[in-house]
Order: C-alpha cells, then structure tokens, then sequence
C-alpha cells in the first residue's frame, strides 16, 4: 500500500510516517521544508527500507503543483491513503489579522487540504479499499478571541470532512476526521496549555491501527466530552476562558 | 509569494539540571523539529545547544543562554554499509545509531555509558568509551560534521575541510556553534554478547597493576573499587575484562531492551540519600562479595556491557535529591601509582563518603581543552555533601600535582584555575573559540565558569 502524507516532516505527519513505513507501507511525503523533507524522506528509506518519493508543496502559497503529487503517487503504484496532518497558527491571528495572513491560514489549513483531496479522490476510488483521514481541532469547538481563522477553518474542514464521507458513502474510500486536543508538537511549543499535551507517536499509532475506519474520533479521547461542555457553556462563562 | 513561516513559536521555560544534580537553573528553551526553526532560534541568540541532558555538569544551559534542544533532529541521512558510514542528525541517541547498525553487523566504536546521550553530545564533550586506551574518543569516529553558526552560516567540517574549525568543536562543548549532523564511522560488531571474566582485587594498585595487564587485547578492561576503606586498605574490587565472541548480529527490532530512562530530573525522585557511611560500606561490600561469588567468566547481552546503567539506573537513584559528586582525570602513566598511593592516604586520612572508584586505561592527544591524554582514567563517584564535596579540594591539588587532566563534563564544580593549570590548550581554545565570534552566541554554565 501506498500512503500520502501531506505536512509530513514534523510533529503527528512525521509521527505517521514513521508508523506507515514500519507497518511497511511505501509514502509520498509531503511538505515546504525542502530540507526537512529530504531528510525524512532517507530516514524513511535507511530505517524502514520503503519506498519514499518527496514533494515539496508550501500549502500556504498559490498555485499549488498538485500534477508533481499525483505523478509521485502514480510513481508508487497509486496512492490508497491519504492522510492529511496539515496546521499552521499565527501569533496574530485575532480580530485585527490582515487579508494576506487571513488568506494564508485558510489555504494553509482548509482550502489546500480541498485541493490536494479533490486531485488524489478520483485514483483513490479506484483502490478497492482506500481512506482519507483529515485532522481537526478542538479549537474549531467554538470561536474565541485567537487563533481565529485558524479555528474558522478548522471548522470548515470538519464540516468539509462530513461532505467528503456521505459523498464517499458505498464506495471503497473511508473517510475518518479526528479532532485533537493538544499535542506535543511545534504547534503547541511555547503556549500554556490548560490540559496535557498529547504524545504524537501514540495518535500516530491509533490513526494507522484505524486507518479504514469510517466516523469522527476525538484524540484524546476526553476531549470529546471537553468538547461538549464549551458547547454547552453560556457565553457570560465561556468569554471568560483565556488558555 | 514568500513560503510560509514557522508556527509562532515561543520558546518555553524549565528547570534544567546537571545530572549529578550540583548546578540548576530555569532557562528558556527552544525544541525545533525542522530546520528553520533551528535557524531561527540560534539567530537570537545567545544559545547553547542540548542533547540528552546527561553531562553531569551544566554545559546545557545556564548563564542566561536559550537551550535549544535538538532531541527532535534524529533522523539518519544516510548509511552505507559497505563504507561503514553512517550519516545522523546531531539529536539521535546512541541506542537508535546501534539498532539501525547492529544488524547490519556494524557498531559504533566509543560508546560511553549512557544509552540515552545523543551524537551531538558526544562530539561536543568529546566522549569515551570502555576501552578509551585502544578506541580514543568520540572525535576519532567523525568523519564531518555540519556546524550551524549565527556569523558563519552551516559549515560542513572536517579534517579536510574547515579542519581548524572541526578540531575545536570536537570537544568544544557546543560552544562553536549548534552540531546538526555528524557522518561517523563505523566498526565491525564481531558478535552480540559481551563474555566478561571478574577478577577479584584487594587493592586500588593491584587494581592497576591488572588493568594494566589485561587491556591489551581485551574488548575492555576496568576496575571497579568499594569507595570506603576497611582494616586500612583501600580499593578492594573486581577488574572486568570483557571481549566480543563471535556470534551473529542481533535481529532488527531486538538491538535495544525496554528499559526506563533515566534523566537528570528523574534522577532526583528519592528525596533522601540512600548513602550514608554504613550502607556504603554494606552495599559495596554486598555488591563485591556477589561479583566474586558468580562464575569466574559469564557471557550476557552486549547491550548491558555497552551501557552498563542503562538497566541498573538505580544507582543514580541511591544519591538522592542532591546527587553525586565526580571526579575523573587522566593521571600520566609514570605518576599513577603515586598519585593512587597519595590517594589512597587522603581517603585513609578524611574518610569521605566515596561510593566507587574504577580505573582504565587512555590513550589520547591533549589538545585545547578536550579529555583526552595518555595515562591512567580514575573516577571517583562520591555523595553530594558537604563533606563528600570538600574531598573535592584535595583532589582538585591531587590533580594539580601530578600533571592529571580533569573532566569538564564530570564535575559541575571544577575551579577555572584547574582547568587553567591543567590543559595547555586552555588559552589557545579561549582564543579560537573568540575568533569565531563573541563568546556570548553561544554560553552555558560551564563555560562561564571555566572563563572558556
């Protein structure tokens, strides 16, 4: 099998690299560090002995080359995972983010996942078994003062994500959407976190112990119910939280 | 369009500690898992780099510098076996270089004792292994290294190219830039079990006297001494001799047995020393009189031979909060059994609270301020404590009088003026090291207070 990563060379995309190529799985690794991406791309190789083909791809920039992807995925026999660990945050993504950061976050984090699902969606289908697995935030759960657009599209995704799976429905590819809480990750490094930060390695292993698995899952699991109770927190109480 | 920039990342702050526990500070951090964030963090300044965290004294952090822990960079960019090289990032452990090359039947050949310590590290502090007397040190195993510097940009050195460059960061402890990558040569693994004869000794110069004689030809040899004397006499103990047998490589996946690693910070979980003059004596005592009770030869996993406190991390545990204390200086041949004779009777004299001694051989060239020389490695392991640190002085004029050369790594109290005294490279590396650029780029506790 082939996987795609796309935000491959750090944090849960480097994490699932790893799992795929020790579960054996050939990958087409995705990512803007050119550097980064050619060193993970020999570790992948030297370490696991798969088949590892780099794209270097700056999700944040416009026109993305998503031929030079579709050709790699072809190059290893097409892809029949695509998994999607994509995010990027601002420090100044709050109310007075200017158009260009704006425009920046959403290709980064909603409008590029589209793209690049849209492109590989049609060699998926023709896999007998084949998923697509997004990633969400718990930050998406409800909108706060910062990391605005970055959650507004996270939100979309999700909702994006919902669309992806009913259309998907009875054919081979599974779509599955987790929504994480924090993770130990450059994402996290350097901001309080109210609750732990998640190990990357361990979501990495349950994303590919579910790869196929259809639905939305919280990572950790807890922040399902974290979820449900901002939800459900009147505004008077909720404008209050500042973590 | 220009590329996306990193996550907004601020550094963090923690408290670090050297691992015997005898320097702490907080201090921000950096923990890059990419390139440019590396970059990023080290056109801040100033910084210093961190690996594994075990130096025992505080060459990581401190003296207000950024730590910039490079742990995240461990991938391997490259292996060839026929050429028995191996290319790594700088924050790949020494576990993860082994179990990628022991089933290819390669290993690194200076391994220190610590599973955990990274290769950047290694070069940094310019580490040894078992056998210091046939494999040197670390420096001898890198064939280049990739040096990021704020004024001089990434360098690919070696000691072809940049060579001045290589020499000093060889053992420069991190304070000529942040190591990236390192290519380092390997050796072949004859076997994957370590047969270790025990030879039973009454005393710290017979101890060297069969050192001495056994190392030549052995995989390694070392001596291990009770720390306290009894009915006069220091140094009863075991030598160990080991060798490789022949045998085949270890399978993929089964190189690296599960333990729980120890750090600097974990070290400290018994609140209270567990040494005191009676259990060192009975712990010693119970530990030699075992060793001498097992079979005169046993073969068991290279792996525990490699990093004997890998698996046995209790040790560390036994000094509690405060931790240890260590003394270690290559002692010239010609004035090691005087210098252990004048060590005995400080020990006779003032009964510090020493926990072990052991003795090896070395062989090395002295250059800058890197530990390496010709001679006698003694190591002392002593309690954290006021008397146990005031030992420390007559040790410090042992050194001084017999030409010794301390470990800058191993003694998070070392004076600048023993460092000074001891290495003749000491100006020179001061001197090269400011050509490169100011000294506050790159600071640590260390090196503040060793005026490197």
């Amino acid at each position: 099998m082939t996987a795609v990563v796309v935000g491959a060379s750090a944090g849960l995309g480097r994490a699932l690299c790893d799992e795929l190529a020790l579960a054996g799985h050939d990958l087409v690794v995705v990512s803007s560090d050119a550097r980064d991406l050619e060193a993970l791309a020999a570790d992948l190789r030297i370490r696991h002995g798969v088949k590892v083909v780099g794209v270097p791809l700056d999700l944040g920039s416009e026109p993305l080359d998503l031929a030079r992807l579709e050709r790699a995925a072809s190059q290893l026999g097409g892809a029949s995972a695509l998994l999607l660990p994509v995010g990027w945050t601002a420090a100044s993504d709050d109310p007075t983010t200017g158009d260009e950061q704006a425009a920046r976050l959403v290709r980064t984090n909603f409008l590029s996942v589209v793209a690049i699902v849209s492109a590989l969606l049609p060699d998926l289908r023709k896999q007998p078994n084949a998923a697509v697995v997004g990633f969400g935030s718990i930050a998406a759960a409800r909108g706060r003062g910062k990391n605005m657009v970055y959650a507004a599209s996270k939100r979309a995704l999700q909702t994006w994500f919902e669309g992806l799976r009913q259309a998907c429905a009875g054919s081979s590819v599974r779509v599955s959407f987790y929504v994480l809480g924090f993770l130990d990750t450059s994402l996290s490094f350097g901001r309080r976190t109210p609750l732990p930060r998640a190990d990357p390695a361990r979501l990495a292993a349950r994303v590919v112990r579910e790869l196929g698995r259809e639905g939305v899952w919280y990572h950790p699991r807890a922040w399902r119910f974290v979820g449900a109770v901002l939800l459900l927190l009147p505004f008077s109480i909720f404008k209050r939280l500042r973590a | 369009m220009p590329a996306t920039p990193l996550p907004a990342s601020e550094p963090e702050t923690a408290s670090f500690l050297s691992f015997d526990g005898g320097y702490g500070e907080t201090s921000a951090f950096h923990r890059p898992d990419r390139y440019r964030a590396v970059e990023a963090a080290v056109a801040k300044g100033p910084v210093i780099a961190r690996g594994g965290g075990y130096s025992y004294a505080a060459a990581s952090f401190g003296d207000g510098s950024v730590v910039v822990d490079m742990t995240r960079l461990d991938r391997v960019l490259r292996f060839e076996p026929e050429q028995k090289l191996v290319e790594v990032e700088a924050g790949m452990r020494l576990e993860q270089v082994l179990a990628l090359t022991a089933p290819r039947g390669l290993i690194l050949p200076v391994q220190p004792g610590y599973s955990a310590i990274t290769v950047g590290g290694c070069i940094a502090a310019n580490v040894h292994g078992k056998n210091p007397q046939a494999e040197r040190t670390f420096r001898r195993s890198v064939a280049d290294l990739t040096l990021l510097h704020p004024r001089l940009g990434t360098l690919r050195c070696s000691r072809e190219s940049e060579s001045g460059l290589f020499e000093l960061t060889c053992g420069g402890y991190g304070l000529t830039g942040v190591i990236l990558s390192a290519t380092l040569r390997l050796e072949p693994l004859p076997g994957w079990t370590a047969a270790v004869e025990r030879v039973p000794i009454a005393s710290i110069a017979e101890g060297l006297a069969c050192v001495r004689e056994r190392t030549e030809g052995a995989s390694f040899a070392y001596s291990w001494h009770e720390g306290t004397a009894v009915a006069g006499a220091f140094g009863r103990g075991v030598v160990y001799v080991g060798r490789i047998p022949e045998g085949p490589p270890p399978p993929r996946g089964q190189v690296v047995p599960r333990y729980r690693r120890l750090t600097a910070a974990s070290r400290t979980r018994l609140r209270a020393p567990l040494w005191n003059p009676a259990t060192l004596r009975l712990l010693a005592t119970t530990f030699r009189l075992a060793e001498t009770l097992r079979p005169a030869t046993s073969e068991g996993p290279l792996f525990d031979a490699l990093f004997p406190f890998a698996r046995r991390g209790e040790y560390f545990l036994l000094y509690g909060r405060r931790g240890l204390a260590e003394y270690q200086a290559i002692v010239p041949h010609a004035v090691a059994p005087e210098f252990l004779r004048a060590l005995e009777r400080e020990i006779l004299r003032s009964r510090p609270p020493v926990a072990m001694a052991s003795l090896k051989l070395f062989r090395g060239e002295p250059k800058l301020v890197r530990f390496e020389a010709d001679g006698v490695c003694v190591t002392l392991d002593v309690v954290r404590s006021a008397e146990g640190l005031r030992f420390f002085e007559v040790l410090d004029r042992l050194t001084l009088e017999h030409g010794a050369l301390p470990n800058l790594v191993k003694d998070s109290r070392l004076p600048a003026g023993v460092v000074a005294r001891s290495y003749p490279g000491y100006a020179e590396f001061r001197e090269r090291r400011r050509s490169l650029g100011p000294a506050e780029d790159f600071r640590s506790e260390l090196a503040a207070r060793l005026a490197l």
